[in-house]
């Protein structure tokens, strides 16, 4: 992670820490009803093992659709366990405000500006969904690949320039964070392969 | 536009195909001739209701209460060094939390270390915590604590003693063999058994009892000023949360690996002298903020002597480096933290509360 890329908006950035939260999966089956799988997952750039979820327990059926959020429910950021994937001690948390980080950024421009940002707060919550291309569970398990493509929350449906947008965001009033929200939850995540 | 970003992988495993996999599974141990160990059980904190995070037990070395009484015993035993001088408490003393008062420790041979002594105590989390294979000492050199016990052992600036020899001298003391047999089966003393044992007594030593959970299970009240350097801990006034927890981490630090901005080019290149990554250099372990009375001096090199000099470096001293985390960073362009001398106070006032008295007296943790 230790070079730099080029944003969209031609920003050029290298990243030091990429981390968020993966959870409540959930499936649209064909009575129009998502089954929400349950899931609390941390994804760290750096720790490979939490790159692979198993997502035990899919009931059979046909799904034309997957949801995910990045970060926690309103339920489970304000009243939630604390335990597994969850503790605050993944540091992944604010204390003096409701809940968790869903979503962390360190990096620093070639300019040599430090870009840091920590999103949460449930108004503040990147829900993504996907169509597929119908998703049959006849009895096996299915692997997805699913890429998260950093490039893209500088883009789409907000342009986000690291020149003339917050940098540093740290609240959940930030005046900026609802682009990364949005762009985090739109076009950021892609499903390459499904097996 | 070029993929810059993070791979994922999702398997969906079908309902009532197969039961959920196990975290530790429990492995039989087969008797041999009359061995029988007692197991630990190991209480695990709780704050409020909430018990403290799970631990990773490697199921080849579970806790038990022969293998832990053998640590210990190895732990205090100074004939574990090259010229039976000092032991593992030489340095990591009790009284000091398992640390000791020195920037620098000396080994036997009069040489000093290159690092602060680390004190002991709740590390079995960082393996809970961290992945990959960076998770014991300052560097991250190691992967487990059964391998960080090798580290001082073989220092020649630390004890010095050759493996092999110490096999033999361990095999040729007459307590030894039959306490290795109660533990482990086996009254042929093996370098790791030796790693295994000293690992289990480590992972015993949980601090908990501190004032400030004290205050997290209700027992007892903070004072205004305590509670307002909670506050400022907690918030980006003086930003400590970011890598040393939360009122809801009861570990007082993330384990992680940082630059927290010492040197503009590092003295020492901490996790990079292991990596050999560039972006590593001077990187070094998020110590806990528990029992700091007792570990003095500060700083994987001890330059800070007291908490005083601790904060005012971070409020106005932090440097910029290649390295430097970019929460540390951030402050720049403020100036730094900004804090009060008061707030400052509030700040040591609310540390000193992580002191655990109890932990640092507790007799089961001493010879």
């Amino acid at each position: 992670m230790n070079k730099y890329y080029i944003t969209p908006l031609n920003d050029s950035i290298k990243c030091s820490e990429l981390s968020y939260y993966f959870t409540n999966v959930s499936l649209l089956n064909a009575n129009n009803e998502w089954i929400n799988l349950g899931n609390y997952d941390l994804i760290e750039n750096n720790n490979p093992e939490s790159k692979t979820i198993v997502l035990p327990n899919v009931p059979a059926g046909d799904y034309s659709s997957i949801r995910f959020m990045i970060g926690v429910d309103s339920i489970a950021n304000s009243t939630g366990s604390h335990e597994g994937e969850l503790s605050p001690a993944y540091g992944m948390y604010w204390s003096w405000a409701t809940g968790y980080v869903f979503f962390r950024f360190k990096g620093r421009t070639s300019g040599n500006r430090s870009v840091s940002f920590d999103i949460g707060g449930n108004q503040n919550l990147p829900i993504a969904e996907i169509p597929l291309n119908s998703l049959k569970n006849s009895g096996k398990s299915i692997t997805m690949n699913i890429a998260f493509n950093l490039a893209e929350i500088f883009v789409n449906p907000h342009n986000y320039s690291l020149d003339s947008n917050s940098i540093d965001i740290h609240t959940a009033i930030d005046p900026d964070v609802y682009k990364l929200r949005d762009n985090i939850a739109k076009g950021a995540f892609t499903i390459t392969t499904v097996q | 536009m070029r993929f810059w970003g993070i791979l994922l992988l999702l398997v969906f495993s079908i309902l009532s195909c197969r039961e959920p996999e196990e975290e530790n599974p429990i492995i039989p141990i087969t008797p041999v001739d009359s061995f029988k160990v007692t197991p630990y059980n190991l209480v695990y904190p709780k704050w409020n209701s909430v018990i403290w995070l799970r631990l990773k037990i490697p199921a080849d070395n579970p806790l038990t209460v022969e293998g832990i009484a053998l640590g210990k015993k190895l732990f205090y035993d100074k004939r574990l060094s090259g010229n039976n001088s000092i032991s593992c408490a030489s340095c990591h003393a009790p009284e000091h939390a398992f640390a000791d008062n020195k920037a620098f420790s000396s080994g036997i041979n009069g040489a000093l270390g290159d690092r602060n002594s680390m004190p002991l105590f709740n590390i079995a989390w960082a393996d809970v915590l961290l992945p990959g294979n960076h998770k014991f000492f300052w560097d991250g050199r190691k992967a487990s604590i059964e391998d960080q016990v090798l580290g001082p052992l073989g220092d020649p600036k630390e004890m010095d003693q050759n493996l092999a020899e110490l096999v033999l001298k361990l095999n040729a003391i007459p307590e030894y063999p039959p306490l290795f047999k109660k533990a482990f089966g086996s009254d042929s003393i093996t370098m790791r058994l030796v790693m295994f044992a000293i690992a289990q007594f480590e992972r015993t030593l949980i601090s908990s009892n501190s004032k400030f959970d004290k205050f997290k299970r209700g027992e007892v009240e903070l004072n205004a000023s305590e509670l307002n350097g909670l506050e400022l801990f907690s918030t980006e006034k003086a930003d400590c949360f970011h890598c040393h927890g939360n009122e809801f981490n009861p570990l007082f630090t993330d384990f992680k690996y940082k630059n927290n901005g010492l040197d503009s080019i590092p003295i020492d290149k901490g996790l990079g002298n292991f990596t050999g990554k560039p972006e590593d250099f001077g990187l070094f372990k998020t110590p806990s903020l528990r029992n700091l009375s007792f570990t003095a001096p500060y700083m994987h090199d001890g330059r800070f002597s007291t908490l005083e000099e601790v904060i005012e470096f971070y409020n106005s001293q932090t440097k910029d480096g290649a390295t430097t985390d970019e929460v540390i960073r951030k402050h720049f362009p403020h100036g730094g933290l900004n804090l009060t001398a008061t707030e400052k106070q509030d700040l040591i006032n609310f540390l000193r509360t992580l002191d655990d008295y109890e932990f640092v007296s507790n007799p089961n943790f001493r010879p």
